[in-house]
């Protein structure tokens, strides 16, 4: 073989395993330790020549391959078309979307973390519109709205007394005794709304709001999840951590 | 951060912060402590934690002086219960010294 040929079946290896862009390619290898989605979008700001991002595991089968230019992604393609011509400056979900992507089409796998080939990248430094938290609660399997604060309700188990949750569109569910979710002062839902919204006033709409008292006597739990709010009366004795069962099942 | 508040008029008395924190900052924190201890939403409640993306804020009056309220804003990976636990004591330890 000469050097054109061999030269030609280079170029042809190459073609095929990686199309042939001004911005060239990066591969993004799966690391337990570092963060796949937060890594991902890092690169994803920082690409403005089209280049392809292929995501690999830890053994070095790819996971997904992601044509990217001007701070957008052109494609996303994981097996099957997942997200497509999503815009990464305009559209505040879009993280939110392509971790959904993500989660649906590899499953457990996006769990693994990754970094880049470039090397340590502190997470959360990528001016995302929406919280890395959001994306970490995708890839987590938490879940957001009525949804997520009746599971945060159900875990937090026997202690919850009382609760209601109003759903975004003002539907309400309730459980355990009503007459405790009608001593709660402010309980109709635009006093609730103003009190969470003076509450979370620095950090957005979301949150969870828990009230105690020292001498054991009960809590209250206030929170609200894409617009969907919770009510819970605490009872006294002994319950789940209500800060850590929220970071873990509803987060952002 | 730490910082004692003073819940009468809305002042933060001292705070212990990696970083020197605007005054802003510091209104801020105080008014929220009086906003949530003020009139909590429970009746007789002497704590309220506030937990919103990656960071949580711990507010806790003292038993002693109602007017005095730690407020601690943390990350994540704080063990909550632990921190409201010796927040009570440090309250308990400034109003033993008046």
């Amino acid at each position: 073989m000469d050097d054109k040929d061999r030269l030609q079946k280079n170029i042809a290896r190459l073609g095929k395993a990686v199309p042939l862009t001004p911005g060239g390619a990066r591969r993004l290898s799966a690391d337990a330790g570092g963060t796949l989605i937060d890594a991902l979008l890092g690169e994803i700001a920082e690409t403005v020549m089209p280049r392809v991002l292929i995501v690999e595991d830890d053994g070095g089968e790819e996971l997904a391959r992601l044509s990217v230019a001007g701070r957008r992604i052109l494609s996303l393609r994981t097996g099957q078309a997942v997200v497509a011509g999503a815009d990464f400056d305009e559209d505040d979900d879009f993280a939110v979307a392509l971790a959904c992507g993500f989660r649906a089409a590899l499953g457990a796998r996006v769990q693994a973390g990754l970094r880049t080939a470039r090397g340590e990248q502190p997470s959360g430094q990528f001016g995302l519109r929406c919280s890395p938290a959001a994306v970490a609660a995708v890839l987590a399997g938490q879940r957001t709205g009525a949804e997520g604060l009746s599971r945060y309700v159900q875990a937090l188990g026997p202690c919850v007394v009382a609760w209601r949750v109003t759903g975004s569109d003002g539907a309400p569910t309730e459980g355990g005794a009503p007459a405790c979710l009608a001593q709660v002062p402010d309980m109709d839902r635009a006093a609730l709304a103003a009190r969470l919204d003076r509450a979370l006033a620095e950090s957005g709409p979301d949150g969870m709001v828990h009230f105690e008292s020292g001498s054991g006597s009960g809590g209250l739990i206030l929170a609200r999840s894409h617009g969907a709010m919770l009510v819970a009366v605490l009872g006294e004795g002994g319950r789940p951590d209500p800060v850590a069962t929220w970071r873990r099942l509803v987060g952002a | 951060m730490v910082a004692l508040a003073d819940l009468s008029t809305r002042l933060v008395l001292c705070a212990a912060c990696s970083d020197k924190p605007p005054q802003e900052r510091l209104d801020r924190l105080s008014n929220r402590a009086a906003e949530l201890l003020g009139r909590p939403a429970l009746p007789g409640a002497d704590a309220a934690l506030v937990v919103a993306g990656p960071c949580t804020e711990v507010f806790v009056r003292s038993t002693e002086d109602a007017d005095d309220v730690l407020c601690c804003v943390c990350g994540p990976n704080v063990d909550i219960s632990d921190l409201v636990r010796r927040a009570r004591q440090g309250l308990a330890d400034i109003a033993a010294r008046r």
